[in-house]
């Protein structure tokens, strides 16, 4: 079945319960109706600032959290419904996930080896796991006799190689990359994302590479999705939205970005914050802040719809006849 | 593989190993090192008790009743003419035994309950309150209610002591499970699908015990002053057989006449108290800073 | 002419299980009346360090200051009485941190917050304090300011509570204002308004403002000079323009080349990004030579022999590379 997506994604809905009021506990939407699909081998850029829910995407994708609605199949088996559990257990050799904060990621009374090999114990079975571990060091370019050493050893950029190589020890066909680089030095960026290219190109890897960095985002990914709070706004094709963007928080969100080009001529910045995800304003959210708002925006919410090849956009503005 | 090559030397070297970094910085910590030779010290006085002095801690002389200090008797004699310094040292034993046995009965109790609590939201709730119960007696009372039930022996202020003192000991390890609990490598374990008593053992236990073992070395030192309390009391360990607590208890209708007999177990306790908590102290400030996952 | 602060030699040291090791080491920059300077490094680079110090700021446990002067106005900060360094911090010389949830005092209103600095400087009463409190977070672009002033700060979001932190460093209208990664916890639309506060609030008050980041588009926007750090050494300083067009440093080339570009080229294709190979060194490494030696592509053996010095090259270029500014060895 080549032609199975890797993953869909269809209405997901998450909220968490954040306190109560009269007797009743307050939600917050912190996503909202998402669909979207993963093809093999492919990566796609999910990109977004705070609150956009983007890091929610990544943990329900591999299990830690369950949505409030909507579903999302991996491999074609659905893990959100009532067979949740069994299907998990089914395709969980098969993704993986790489965490943002390499200190945090790692057992600091683990030995490196140990934690590479954690997903082999569990699964069970037959390996040769101290040649699965020498190769996985190898894969990620780490010192041979790393194994034996503890996480406090290594620099942060050596940290994230171990936590990518603990993430490939079961060969998975899906990792999500939650912010993988940001808690990086820029020369440490640099050699992780070449090494999650080469992984891919290797190992046909699909990734959701999640992150708030676009230039990041640019250089690794195939298709973007950009979120604001909770929503999926934009996603295209990447030199498509890099070079034609659609949704006007795309376009103030690439205008933002600085350069390393001092004789930039600065575009203008946009105003306002993220809004509140627990009161959020009615019909599109972007529209508090949006310097093309129409009446329509503040009352209607838009769906995404295409508006190119491969192009889909969520905006009132590009649905004008 | 000239990609592996390529890559390899992009990783860089690592440093040259430091073993065992955790064992030196407490080697060489100054309260630690004081604390531990203290508490070393008198854990040696107490096991060669018989060769330290050749006599009986029960032998009665009435000849030798409310001897001085002297050379022959190091502190002096009791109103049955027993050797103090005998009982002392016997003593320590009953001392020390007690507040290792309840530190590590109440540290263990203390890391299980802890754990479980932490892990499993029902169970919480009902370990909290009953926690909370138990830890709104004053330990004494508690355990001096305990011994009453159990009759006054070394063994009751054992459990007595050790179900006082496991409440903190759970809080303390909760606390630490609960912030573990929601780390990254949890979260890592549980996508590859690690059970619940795996992610238990090998990522939460070991990264929550730090504070634990900062506070068994309190709880050493809080059970000897309690067994000294019980046994002074009456309900703890019963005569002949010496504990600090009861050779004061002994010594207290002669105060003015042999003020040795209360003045050397006193200081026995004292110091075996000090001892261990600067030890403790030690321990504190080698493991704090590290807890937080950095080596 | 005189500069408004002059760093000269200036060595840091921190303490370690392994002894003292050095965070900096002879870095000497001066800053004139209402300049725009920028200071690049990475983690290690001892970009904090420097800022901290200028304040003498550091943890006095576990840093000592081994070196150097710190001349403002006639006087040495590094040998100044804590009384009078005390008038000097807020008042001439102010700082804007990184984090900003926990820049702020979490149990005193904005309006303390701010007249903290105002009544210790200027002796303000309290109603003529809460008036200009009032007045700067106009002036920071805090809406509502009237409201705001009396709120706790974790009813600010991010981007606001930063703006209150600029707010309280401008109060006396310092003639330096050092920002310390001022907006790296930000989003990158907030990120790009305060940035641009900082820019507006330069240009009115005259104030000349010491941008430190890892962030060489954040240095590239706001700064018009930059001293580039690694390993707690000024490894190239110059002017925006020239360094970003033509960085003489192989450190800096390399940073450079291994940022990656938003924009798309003529073909699209998304250049490979440059790694530098290696890792940065631990600050307790001794290292011979030239510190960035090790990684550099263009090393040759002269590198490795002695450490390179800080020369300059041409008009407000200092570079330190052996090979490159004309030395043999």
């Amino acid at each position: 079945m080549a032609d199975t997506p890797l993953v869909e994604v269809r209405d997901l809905d998450m909220a968490f319960p954040v306190g109560r009021a009269g007797g009743r506990p307050v939600m917050m939407q912190v996503l909202k109706q998402l669909s979207f699909d993963i093809a093999p081998g492919e990566t796609l850029g999910l990109v977004g600032e705070s609150g956009s829910g983007k890091s929610t995407i990544g943990r329900i994708l591999v299990g830690l959290l369950e949505p409030t609605a909507g579903s999302v199949k991996l491999f074609g088996r659905d893990i959100t419904g009532a067979d949740r559990k069994s299907n998990l257990a089914a395709v969980r050799s098969r993704l993986q996930f790489v965490f943002q904060d390499p200190q945090a990621a790692l057992n600091p009374r683990m030995r490196v080896g140990e934690s590479i090999a954690e997903p082999l114990d569990i699964a069970g079975g037959q390996h040769d796991r101290q040649a699965r571990i020498r190769e996985l060091l190898e894969m990620v370019g780490l010192p041979k006799d790393s194994a034996e050493r503890f996480p406090h050893e290594f620099s942060g950029g050596q940290r994230q190689r171990i936590v990518i190589a603990r993430a490939l020890a079961l060969k998975p066909d899906f990792v999500v990359c939650d912010e993988p680089v940001s808690a990086l030095d820029v020369s440490m960026q640099a050699q992780i994302v070449n090494l999650l290219q080469d992984l891919q190109a290797r190992l046909g890897l699909g990734y959701l590479f999640i992150a708030h960095d676009l230039a990041v985002v640019r250089a690794v990914a195939q298709r973007v999705a950009v979120m604001y709070a909770g929503s999926l706004v934009e996603v295209a094709p990447r030199a498509a939205l890099y070079r034609n963007p659609q949704h006007p928080y795309t376009q103030a969100l690439l205008d933002a970005v600085p350069r390393p080009d001092p004789d930039r001529i600065r575009r203008p910045v946009i105003g306002g914050e993220v809004p509140s995800l627990l009161d959020p304003p009615p019909g599109c959210r972007f529209h508090t802040r949006c310097p093309h708002a129409m009446p329509r925006c503040r009352v209607e919410v838009p769906l995404l719809r295409q508006t190119g090849p491969g192009h889909f956009t969520a905006c009132h503005l590009t649905t004008q006849p | 593989m000239t990609e592996a090559m390529v890559a390899t030397s992009a990783s860089g070297t690592l440093a040259p190993r430091r073993r065992f970094m955790l064992l030196r910085r407490l080697a060489t910590h100054r309260s630690f090192q004081i604390g531990f030779a203290v508490v070393l010290l008198l854990a040696l006085a107490a096991v060669f008790a018989p060769l330290l002095s050749g006599l009986d801690p029960s032998a009665m002389k009435v000849r030798a009743r409310f001897k001085p200090p002297s050379q022959a008797y190091l502190f002096g004699t009791d109103m049955f003419g027993r050797d103090i310094f005998t009982r002392v040292l016997y003593g320590a034993r009953v001392s020390l035994w007690v507040g290792l046995v309840v530190a590590c009965v109440s540290g263990f109790l203390g890391a299980v309950i802890g754990i479980l609590a932490a892990q499993f939201r029902a169970l919480d709730a009902l370990v909290m309150r009953l926690m909370d119960a138990l830890m709104s007696f004053p330990a004494i009372l508690l355990a001096l209610g305990i011994t009453a039930a159990l009759g006054p022996r070394m063994e009751s202020v054992i459990i007595a002591l050790s179900v006082a003192y496991v409440p903190a000991g759970v809080r303390i390890v909760r606390a630490s499970a609960l912030v573990v609990r929601e780390l990254d490598y949890v979260q890592a374990a549980r996508i590859a699908g690690a059970s619940q008593l795996r992610i238990m053992l090998r990522h939460i236990l070991p990264n929550s015990v730090g504070p634990l073992l900062v506070h068994m070395s309190f709880v050493f030192a809080y059970s000897i002053l309690a067994e000294a309390a019980l046994s002074f009391l009456g309900v703890g360990v019963q005569p002949p057989t010496s504990s600090w607590g009861n050779i004061i208890a002994e010594g207290r209708d002669y105060a003015t006449q042999a003020w040795w007999v209360m003045l050397f177990p006193g200081l026995g306790i004292s110091l075996a108290a000090l001892g261990l908590n600067l030890l403790g102290d030690g321990l504190r400030d080698v493991l704090d800073p590290r807890l937080k996952g950095v080596g | 002419m005189t500069a408004l602060v002059s760093v000269q030699d200036l060595t840091v040291q921190f303490r370690t299980d392994r002894g003292w090791i050095t965070a900096i080491e002879d870095v000497s920059f001066d800053i004139a009346e209402g300049d725009c300077l920028g200071m690049v490094g990475e983690s290690g680079s001892g970009k904090s360090v420097t800022a901290l110090s200028m304040l003498r700021l550091h943890a006095k446990g576990s840093s000592r200051i081994v070196s150097g002067r710190i001349v403002h106005a006639g006087q040495d900060l590094l040998q100044a009485e804590e009384a009078e360094l005390r008038r000097i911090r807020g008042r001439d010389i102010a700082m804007v941190f990184q984090d900003p949830m926990s820049s702020l005092n979490p149990v005193l209103t904005i309006c303390d917050q701010i007249s903290e600095t105002l009544r210790l400087h200027q002796g303000l009463s309290r109603p003529q304090a809460r008036q200009r409190a009032i007045e700067l977070l106009d002036l920071v672009r805090i809406p509502d300011a009237r409201r705001r002033v009396d709120e706790y700060p974790h009813r600010l979001s991010g981007g606001m509570r930063q703006r209150v932190m600029i707010a309280i460093a401008i109060a006396c209208r310092p003639r330096l204002l050092i920002a310390d990664e001022p907006t790296t916890a930000l989003d990158v639309t907030i990120q790009a308004q305060v940035l641009e506060l900082l820019r507006e609030l330069r240009a009115e008050l005259g104030m000349a403002v010491l941008l430190i980041s890892h962030d060489l588009g954040v240095i590239a926007e706001f700064a018009r000079r930059v001293i580039v750090m690694y390993a707690g050494r000024i490894v190239e300083e110059a002017p925006v323009g020239t360094l970003f067009r033509a960085p003489r440093h192989p450190y800096t080339e390399g940073l450079m080349a291994a940022v990656p570009a938003l924009d798309a080229g003529p073909n699209d294709e998304p250049l490979r990004l440059q790694a530098i190979p290696g890792r940065i060194p631990d600050p307790s490494e001794p290292i011979a030579g030239c510190r960035f030696g090790p990684r550099c592509r263009h090393a040759q053996a002269s590198c490795h022999a002695a450490a390179p010095a800080l020369v300059s090259i041409a008009d407000g270029h200092r570079l330190r590379c052996t090979p490159r500014s004309g030395g043999s060895a």
